[in-house]
């Protein structure tokens, strides 16, 4: 029988079903919690690191994976955590050596053992972030370097030493890192060339005026894809990165100035996994990142993002990275992280006062 | 007027929401601003001490550059924006073709939903390195990545939402005005130009001032614009507050710049719409 429909009857459609999305909105959270053991949250940088542990996790296989991306440098997963602790939406993030002094002070890190993480036994100890106590808190994927480098095919100069960067030929040729990127590495960079360290920046500070007041800096790069693009487009010519980001410039031959002027320091890092202490699915996320640095994935993980296996067993050819005997000391850096981690707001601060209004 | 004990109720729903999604949050914004950071954490811990030292080295002079930065490319901005707009929205609302005016009011809405990234990206890709920098900045005699050329791209990423909406607010303004008034004007003797410059845009200053205004809120709150067209050497508070909440994690510092800009902000609008509105009384 038809019935013609009546404002009443479009009303009461109306209210049981806003009822029933209320309701629906209202258990949204609690289906959340009961859903949260399935799916393993990974958080890791953009590609190629992600397009390589997204390959590895495909293999793993055992279980659906959310992934979410670094925006920025990795310290900026730290608010997100911060915000939603204890219950962040993350079970395993690729962070490195100063996020992981950050999140071990946090007590974020879940205690690593060989229990839950076997292949970590072919790993170095060196390279593993400890507690206050010497508990295990990281799980180490690659040692990379951050250092400077160019594309001679745009660079209108040959640049052999840190001074170079003061020429004149290099108008807007430089791009420069955001004190957020690194950690502020590039201004340890120039301290140390002028005899200042992480802990004396002034002779640091005053290079970067000096370059800045040069107009040599032609874009502050924010995130991988800015220096990609800036490279590859011949947009800048000369930077100082992370070897892992290089991996990304696919359209601009490099040279690496790891081994060419003790002026010009690379600064050594380690990446890879922390499990989150709130996580619900740590034996997936442990089962995940042992799977990523067995020899084979550490391989792989060299091939496709370019850093140095900690997996001692792993073979590698980073001939710009591998230091002998002698070069470690002249060429190449290990920062104190916690230095760099408590100093980080007051370079942000001091770039922002003393170096963007010049730029 | 007396509130009803039925009307109060009523009201009672939204104040609800205006507490819980503004008031809530700005207190808890204004209370962090004041707590000390200790470097290194992630923003300030629960029982750290009370302090003004977030405010006081926000009176640095670098730091008053941030702010008079982000003031001067609001003003010009939104100027050149009327400026465009009017003659946009004029022409929109004494079109005699109503199809061509249907066409012209849903193309300036159609800009409006246009997504901001969109909008960046696609000027990133004309006018930065992949597109015309080189040519432009060339036909400029300036260099692609000097200062100028960068300011000069930041001003067309913010034009790109700010004139359609202020064509758009503009064209219920114009429509008001009686035509009739400028055609007495010509009439007279008056000449187009006069006429149009003595009675239609002296009409139509209560909508240029609301258009000026939402303008130049736009710009203050600003943010994926510099931070995308300005390669990092552009920037507005709002690109300061992100980098203290997003990546270093310094929350008070983030909230004292945030509370600054608000009232900065506010005192600024306060004072242009009490100067305009009290020119146009006496007019």
């Amino acid at each position: 029988m038809h019935r013609n429909l009546t404002r009443r009857d479009f009303m009461k459609a109306t209210g049981a079903g806003g009822i029933a999305l209320a309701a629906a909105g209202a258990t949204a959270p609690f289906a959340h919690r009961a859903w949260a053991a399935d799916p393993l949250s990974v958080v890791d940088w953009g590609p190629p690191w992600i397009d390589s542990t997204k390959g590895i996790a495909e293999e793993w296989g055992k279980s659906a994976i959310n992934w979410t991306l670094h925006s920025g440098g990795a310290a900026s997963i730290l608010p997100k955590i911060k915000a939603s602790w204890p219950n962040p939406p993350y079970d395993l993030v690729d962070v490195w050596s100063p996020v992981f002094v950050s999140m071990v002070k946090e007590g974020w890190a879940e205690t690593v053992t060989l229990e839950n993480c076997p292949n970590l036994a072919d790993t170095p100890e060196g390279f593993i972030t400890k507690d206050a106590d010497g508990n295990w808190k990281s799980i180490p994927r690659g040692t990379s370097g951050v250092f400077f480098t160019y594309v001679p095919e745009n660079c209108p100069i040959e640049i052999n030493h840190i001074d170079d960067l003061l020429d004149p030929k290099l108008e807007g040729q430089i791009l420069w890192p955001n004190p957020t990127l690194n950690t502020n590495l590039q201004v340890v960079a120039l301290a140390k060339a002028r005899g200042g360290d992480e802990f004396n920046m002034e002779p640091g500070w005053e290079f970067l005026t000096e370059i800045a007041k040069a107009g040599n800096i032609g874009r502050v790069s924010a995130n991988t894809s800015d220096v990609i693009t800036s490279l590859e487009t011949g947009e800048t010519s000369v930077t100082f990165v992370d070897q892992g980001t290089l991996g990304g410039v696919k359209g601009a031959k490099l040279r690496h100035l790891t081994k060419t002027d003790a002026s010009l320091k690379t600064f050594m890092f380690v990446s890879g996994w922390v499990v989150l202490s709130s996580s619900k699915n740590k034996e997936l996320a442990f089962d995940l990142a042992n799977h990523t640095i067995s020899k084979e994935n550490s391989e792989r993980y060299f091939r496709e993002v370019g850093e140095v296996p900690t997996n001692s067993l792993a073979s590698h050819d980073i001939e710009h990275l591998r230091f002998a005997g002698d070069e470690v000391g002249k060429f190449a850096v290990v920062p104190d992280w916690d230095q760099l981690g408590n100093e980080l707001d007051n370079w942000n601060k001091r770039f922002e006062k003393d170096i963007v209004p010049l730029l | 007027m007396k509130l009803s004990r039925g009307a109060a109720l009523l009201l009672v729903p939204g104040l609800g929401v205006f507490l819980v999604l503004l008031v809530l949050p700005l207190a808890n914004v204004v209370e962090e601003s004041f707590r000390l950071f200790e470097p290194g954490r992630i923003g300030a811990a629960k029982d750290a001490p009370y302090t003004l030292f977030n405010y006081v080295e926000l009176a640095e002079p670098a730091y008053l550059y941030y702010f008079v930065e982000t003031v001067r490319f609001g003003l010009v901005s939104s100027v050149i924006a009327l400026t465009i707009a009017f003659p946009i929205a004029y022409l929109t609302a004494r079109q005699p073709s109503p199809l061509l005016r249907r066409l012209a009011i849903g193309f300036l809405i159609g800009m409006m939903f246009l997504s901001t990234l969109v909008r960046v990206y696609a000027l990133q890709l004309t006018f930065g390195p992949t597109g015309f920098a080189r040519l432009l900045a060339g036909l400029l005699d300036i260099s692609p990545n000097g200062r100028t050329y960068t300011e000069m791209v930041v001003v067309f990423g913010l034009l790109h939402y700010l004139i359609p909406i202020s064509a758009i607010t503009l064209l219920g303004t114009i429509q008001n005005i009686d035509p009739r008034l400028s055609e007495a004007a010509q009439t007279l003797g008056a000449p187009r130009w006069k006429a149009h410059l003595t009675i239609t845009v002296p009409l139509a200053v209560p909508g240029l001032l609301s258009a000026f205004l939402i303008c130049f809120t736009l710009c203050l709150s600003a943010f994926v614009v510099p931070m995308i067209l300005g390669k990092g050497k552009v920037l507005f508070v709002s690109n300061l507050i992100y980098a203290r909440f997003s990546e270093i994690a310094n929350y008070p510092s983030g909230s004292a710049v945030s509370i600054v800009m608000l009232v900065m902000s506010l005192a600024i609008i306060y004072g242009i719409t009490r100067v305009v509105s009290a020119r146009w009384a006496k007019v």
